[in-house]
């Protein structure tokens, strides 16, 4: 295609305008401030690394997404695709000897190659790991963080699911299911591809009374109640485990206050390859991504030679910011304070400064332009104050 | 409030009296469809529910994004778009299937395989209006091949040498015949499914899966 003079963009880039952006940064901001409460430190790393490094700790699925370049010294690097990858790579390599559990947050824009339309490729996360605590609290710990995390934001009527991996695996090993069934279960059930569950069903050689017992696994949602029905389907000691964590963790989130928030589903997985136990996943009505996604995966820091137990989240910032202006939450528009013009230079600097120190956003008249013009300007801007320094006394003057 | 409306994303032209009968007999449908109308939105606030009519190859789209939250599309299309959705129910209608067929006069060639076949020919071109489908079919097969996208009737590609095979959607097999192709393979049923957004479908769990049960008992 011909350039004819428009200015081209690839898909799946954004530009933040001024009220997208300051909305941005003061959801940054503040969920910031949010988890430093909590305890959690930022952590800055390098929008890309070697591909050698963090390739082998990835998942099929982001590994596929990669984007991969070669440097001037020949060597391959890729952009980061998430956080928890290097994050993972930076304490193992540099904050091995700290004290456990560490806590980590971060805001940043992570790269992935999306063959469908309308998917980004740049996109902006804003997260937590807790690193070195294995237990159902921790996991209970960042679940609630996220909760909170949304609340701060100001998404309304969210749902937070939580599944888990050994779980699930229990319980269609305690079916009968066959190995390569159980991947193929798992593939149906976390596309909720409820056809191809009862396909497999149907096909597969489990008694008939087995068969009654897994085929409401898709229904088993909800909160405490389903627990009873789960603890019948499950033998092996590590669903056992799971199971008795994922009720831990419904403790500790009601008494958080968010037991109306939380559901249970078993089929959740997430698709990124590196999790291992408890998963969840946040949603709003209207928008069609989970908002944000985490769960437990204390195999990932092997990979980077430190054994380490670790849980975290990421909250999709586009998403969340989507879900703002679907409520219909109006952009905060800055509109400064005061407009100062005049030709005392000495005076308008003065001033300007004086009231930049106290807060005020001051916009100083920067062209030579008749007094009227100027004033119409700010006026047309809806500033609300106009001074004017005139050699030597000041007047102040009010718009409308 | 939009959390309570449950929006149907349904396909128009020949399925939709087709999708409207089954929908009319679970209870759900209350509200008359017209026929061959321009309306494109239908509401029932009584129920809190809202009809879309849109393109069949467009329900997929309209379910990821979350504009409907429940829709009806082929399998065909839900496959080949390789959407982000959650397949609930197969409906059953709309009875037809993915194959793979070659020319009759080619047959003898295949008698080991697609892999014998492609060594006749050194390199194997398959035509079709379904790259994605076809993509994964060779794929899964270990073939190397080259997908040539067409927009309509595939069967004249290997009559003039465009491909060597073709995969297509067909439901008696009759425009097959007509131009001496014979199906060597079956990829996928393409029946109608109906399909739901992810987060619709956590979100509003329990009005859904009582839809898809009475979906699900109606058809």
């Amino acid at each position: 295609m011909e350039n004819s003079g428009t200015v081209l963009m690839p898909g799946g880039v954004r530009d933040l305008l001024p009220g997208e952006a300051r909305r941005k940064r003061d959801l940054e901001d503040k969920l910031l401030r949010l988890f430093r409460s909590w305890g959690y430190q930022e952590v800055v790393t390098p929008t890309f690394e070697y591909y050698e490094v963090l390739a082998p700790a990835l998942g099929d699925m982001l590994h596929n997404q990669l984007y991969r370049f070669i440097d001037d010294r020949g060597q391959i690097m890729v952009l980061r695709p998430d956080m928890t990858t290097p994050i993972a790579r930076l304490v193992s390599t540099r904050l091995q000897d700290q004290e456990l559990p560490q806590r980590f947050c971060y805001t940043a824009n992570v790269y992935r190659r999306e063959s469908q339309a309308g998917r980004q490729r740049e996109f902006y996360q804003t997260g937590v790991e807790l690193v070195g605590a294995a237990g159902p609290d921790a996991d209970a710990e960042v679940i609630s963080l996220a909760a909170e995390a949304l609340k701060l934001a100001g998404v309304e009527d969210f749902r937070i699911t939580v599944g888990h991996v050994d779980v699930l695996t229990g319980v269609l090993k305690g079916a009968g299911f066959s190995a390569a069934e159980q991947e193929q279960a798992k593939i149906a059930l976390s596309n909720k591809d409820l056809v191809a569950w009862e396909g497999l069903l149907a096909g597969s050689e489990l008694s008939r009374e087995k068969k009654k017992a897994v085929a409401s696994l898709p229904y088993l949602h909800g909160g405490f109640e389903v627990f009873g029905q789960i603890e019948g389907l499950i033998q092996d000691e590590p669903a056992k485990r799971g199971l008795a964590s994922l009720r831990r963790v419904w403790k500790i989130l009601s008494d958080y206050g968010f037991r109306e928030q939380v559901g249970i589903d078993l089929t959740l997985l997430r698709a990124l390859g590196y999790y291992t136990g408890l998963v969840f996943e946040c949603y709003v009505a209207g928008v069609g991504y989970p908002l944000c996604g985490g769960g437990r995966y204390d195999e990932l820091l092997a990979k980077f030679g430190y054994p380490c137990p670790a849980t975290g989240f990421a909250l999709t910032m586009d998403r969340v910011l989507d879900a703002l202006e679907k409520q219909e939450l109006p952009f905060e528009k800055q509109i400064p304070d005061y407009f100062i013009t005049g030709d005392d230079t000495d005076e308008v600097i003065k001033k300007a400064r004086e009231l930049r120190v106290n807060g005020f956003i001051v916009e100083v008249d920067l062209s030579e332009r008749p007094r009227q013009e100027a004033i119409a300007y700010a006026s047309r801007k809806g500033i609300p104050y106009i001074l004017v320094m005139e050699n030597p006394e000041e007047k102040v003057e009010r718009s409308k | 409030m939009t959390q309570d409306i449950i929006t149907f994303a349904l396909p128009k032209g020949r399925l939709l009296p087709l999708v409207a009968g089954i929908l009319r007999d679970a209870e759900i449908l209350q509200i008359d469809l017209e026929k061959n109308g321009r309306r494109l939105v239908y509401n029932d606030p009584e129920r809190g529910l809202r009809y879309l009519i849109c393109r069949n190859a467009d329900v997929p789209t309209f379910v990821e994004y979350g504009a409907a939250d429940l829709g009806v599309a082929g399998k065909d299309v839900i496959l080949e778009q390789g959407k982000d959705i959650c397949e609930l129910a197969d409906l059953g209608f709309g009875q037809c299937k993915f194959v793979v067929a070659v020319p009759s006069s080619k047959l003898e060639l295949y008698k080991d395989g697609l892999s014998g076949y492609l060594s006749h020919f050194g390199q194997l071109r398959v035509a079709t209006k379904f790259p994605r489908v076809a993509e994964f079919y060779l794929r899964s097969k270990g073939l190397p091949g080259e997908v040539i996208k067409l927009s309509g009737n595939i069967e004249l590609a290997p009559l003039v040498g465009l491909a060597e095979v073709i995969i297509d959607l067909v439901s008696t097999g009759r425009t097959l015949q007509e131009n001496n192709l014979v199906a060597i393979d079956e990829i996928a049923e393409a029946t109608a499914r109906l399909v739901a957004n992810r987060v619709s479908y956590r979100v509003k769990y329990k009005r859904i899966v009582s839809f898809t049960e009475a979906i699900k008992s109606s058809c």
